[in-house]
């Protein structure tokens, strides 16, 4: 073939084609196909737009803050509206369809926001992210849209398997949302919160335990508050001591079950336990029998207070449980009648293990025992405890050889004798010897002292006895004479060493004092204020003075032993 | 004016890689390649206009996921922030950046906007067989083909974010669904302006009689 210019034109070479195997359609089918899939994807994720209502919208930034889910994001805070009533602001937050299912109305919504407690750091995390909100999705139940945020985290969420207990107390001291619960030092659990009874009387705790160790809270198990310190004093010190750091500061509840209650049965969720002030508090409470006994105390009870000791022989075996003032308008007298329950259980017989009783038996003989003590002596008496508060406890005692006196009429209490307190029976044993003492015959006593003084002073006053003072008195001045003329004129001449001098002092002080004896001897002779006194005085006093000066002048040769040979200057 | 001499009209076919003037005389009934290079010989590009339409319906379906889906997604410090393009240019333009916000906006949102309208006008002006401007569609054509490429400059960006930004829990860039739905539209654009053929603008018959 040739064209127009009749030029050949060389052949197309012929080739089996694939023809247009796919057409160029498919390209925006697939298009379509991906961008419709895109868009079924978004609407599919788009679940429900749900509102939560907070107290304000610290941290919280629409289109930033998520809403997570054990850490997934579930959804994103779309916008924040503010509560027409001004009650706090309404989070609109659009949850993705996956997460559904948690809009229930026992979900629970918080806001997660670093935060420094007692038990610690939380949230630290959203130090960098920024605070989120958090789902608690809760255990079913009717799909919901608006919800009310909490105003803390919760301390437990749904997850935490376990069972809650109800503890009851009459003041909630140190514990808190989250107050460790102590099983044997481990925490196995937290406080919840707490409410005001419903009879207003006590403060109701909700306390939680972990799933695997509520098995140990049986129904007779008892819970304690273990925070705080526990300062304990006695007469080997004070003891000071705390569960841990944690416990001190934010407190903490402990429990344990007593070893006579191990078989009782695992307690039920919502189960109402008492919670025990302190350990001793739960220590005191096994003694769950009480015997009220009335005593009638003459003196007075300053420093008896509700809750003192009363006490067998050292022995706590009960407490004070009230004092109050009874006045008998008709006979003018008064009365103080104090309460006291006995708790039979705090004594043990001494034949328990042999013997099989029934509580009921055991509970009589125990009974039976404090009314026969009582028959064989046993009194009360007020004890002081403490001598420096003036605390004092009850003190029973047998003291059979006292008169037990009853003084109660009304006869609602069975009543112990008292005997008066240890002060109050010195004071008066000294008024009954005072009566003794009365009744002595110091009349005639003083006569014949008197005629045994008055011959005693004939013969102190006979003249020998002054003849022989007398004598005794010349001998002293002679000793002085002697003494001064060592002193002046034959000081040169005395010794060539001080050591000669030291003798001749020496027996001079011997002298003196056999001569000091034998004066004293004849001093408790002569009566106060006699003559021979006065002049026996003044011998001593010149005695006295006669050792001063050779005293003074073995001094004055210490300093100066020149003064041997160059004498006095 | 007499009609220009062209290959067509003088019953022959061009080779579109060496140049070469074929006989037509099989290529009606056959698939052929040109006998010097082997190349396949089509007297205009094949389907030419229905696959421009094709590729254009396909970017103009994709454009709309590429605009609503986010195309990265910032994990810093925890927090994630996800970015459209409008978005992000929106966000760029606020802090002040006004050059970079004009590149991207340009890049990202004019040129393919650009490009499918104006694939479309040819399309559209050749098939209603209009006989003006001819001139000035030929260069709207080329210019088309040659902005195209620079859209790609968002998805190169993003790719290299990803790849250098693993600073795990500082800061973690993933590419969102919008990413990939935008490629697929740069690229879906520049196989459209390829597969437009710009000689039909200047075909007397305006029948694109090929293949």
């Amino acid at each position: 073939m040739t064209d127009d210019s009749g030029q050949k034109l060389p052949d197309a070479k012929v080739r089996r084609g694939y023809a247009s195997l796919m057409s160029i359609w498919i390209v925006p089918a697939i298009a379509l196909a991906v961008a419709a899939y895109l868009i079924f994807q978004a609407l599919a994720e788009r679940g429900s737009e749900i509102s939560i209502i907070f107290d304000n919208a610290e941290g919280m930034v629409p289109g930033k803050t998520q809403l997570k889910y054990k850490d997934v994001n579930i959804g994103t805070l779309s916008r924040i509206d503010i509560l027409d009533d001004d009650e706090g602001v309404s989070m609109v937050i659009d949850v993705n369809r996956s997460a559904d299912k948690y809009l229930t109305d026992t979900a629970r919504f918080w806001i997660v926001a670093p935060a420094i407690g007692f038990q610690g750091i939380t949230g630290l995390q959203t130090l960098l992210s920024g605070s989120f909100i958090e789902i608690d999705p809760g255990k079913g139940g009717k799909r919901e849209t608006k919800f009310t945020g909490l105003k803390t985290p919760p301390v437990i969420t749904s997850n935490d398997k376990g069972t809650e207990y109800l503890l009851s107390t009459e003041k909630l001291s140190n514990i808190n949302r989250g107050t460790p619960i102590i099983y044997k030092g481990l925490q196995v659990g937290s406080v919840l919160g707490y409410r005001l009874a419903k009879d207003k009387k006590a403060i109701d705790v909700y306390a939680f335990v972990q799933a695997p160790y509520d098995d140990l809270v049986l129904e007779g198990t008892n819970f304690w508050n273990a925070g705080g310190i526990n300062v304990s004093v006695s007469t080997s010190g004070i003891e000071l001591g705390a569960n841990s750091l944690q416990a001190l500061v934010a407190g903490a509840i402990e429990f344990a079950t007593p070893e006579i209650y191990q078989s009782t049965f695992k307690a039920e969720s919502r189960y109402q336990f008492k919670l025990y002030d302190n350990q001793q508090a739960k220590d005191d409470a096994r003694f769950t029998e009480k015997v009220v006994y009335v005593l009638y105390f003459d003196g007075s009870v300053s420093g008896l207070t509700v809750g003192a000791n009363v006490e067998f022989k050292g022995i706590k075996v009960g407490s004070v449980r009230d004092i109050s003032l009874e006045i008998d308008e008709a006979n003018q007298k008064y009365y103080i009648p104090v309460l006291i329950d006995i708790e039979p259980q705090r004594i043990k017989l001494t034949d328990d293990g042999k013997k099989i009783r029934s509580v009921l038996e055991t509970r009589e003989l125990r009974q039976k025992i404090i009314k026969d003590l009582i028959q064989r002596g046993l009194k009360a008496k007020l004890k002081n405890s403490n001598f420096l508060t003036g605390a004092l406890i009850v003190d029973l005692d047998l003291v059979p050889d006292k008169p037990a006196v009853y003084v109660s009429s009304s006869g609602r209490y069975p009543e112990i004798p008292t005997v008066p307190a240890d002060l109050e029976e010195i004071t008066s044993s000294v008024a009954q010897l005072m009566a003794k003492l009365d009744k002595l015959p110091i009349e005639r006593l003083g006569k014949s002292l008197t005629g045994t003084v008055e011959g005693l002073d004939k013969f102190i006053n006979s003249g020998e006895l002054q003849k022989t003072i007398e004598e005794y008195r010349k001998l002293a001045v002679s000793v002085r004479v002697v003494a001064q003329n060592i002193d002046t004129k034959t000081l040169p001449n005395i010794g060539k060493t001080i050591d000669g001098v030291r003798e001749a002092i020496a027996k001079i002080d011997e002298t003196l004092a056999s001569a000091e004896t034998m004066f004293s001897s004849v001093n408790g002779l002569i009566a106060d204020g006699s003559p021979f006194k006065y002049d026996l005085m003044n011998m001593l006093q010149e005695l006295a003075a006669a050792s001063r000066a050779v005293r003074s002048l073995a001094d004055f040769l210490e300093r100066n032993p020149s003064s041997l040979i160059s004498g006095k200057r | 004016m007499t009609a220009p001499v062209t290959a067509k009209s003088i019953g022959a076919v061009s080779c579109h890689v060496c140049g070469l003037l074929v006989s037509n005389r099989y290529i009606a009934e056959h698939m052929a390649d040109c006998p010097r290079c082997d190349a396949a010989l089509h007297s205009r590009k094949v389907n030419s206009l229905n696959r421009t339409w094709a590729l254009l319906i396909a970017a103009a379906i994709l454009y709309i996921p590429a605009n609503v889906y986010p195309v990265l997604t910032l994990i810093s410090f925890g927090r994630s922030t996800t970015n459209t393009i409008m978005g992000g240019v929106i966000e760029l333009a606020q802090s002040g950046q006004m050059v970079i916000a004009v590149i991207v906006f340009v890049a990202s949102v004019f040129v393919p906007i650009f490009k499918i309208a104006a694939l479309l006008f040819l399309v559209i002006s050749v098939q209603s067989r209009l006989k003006v401007q001819q001139r000035k569609r030929a260069l709207l054509y080329r210019f088309t083909e040659f902005i195209g490429r620079w859209s790609m400059i968002d998805i190169f960006m993003i790719s290299i974010l990803i790849g250098l930004v693993k600073l795990q829990a500082l800061a973690t860039v993933t590419a969102g669904p919008g990413a990939i739905a935008f490629a697929a539209v740069v690229i879906i654009t520049m196989f459209a302006a390829m597969s437009f053929d710009p000689r039909l603008i200047w075909d007397d018959e305006g029948n694109d009689n090929d293949g």
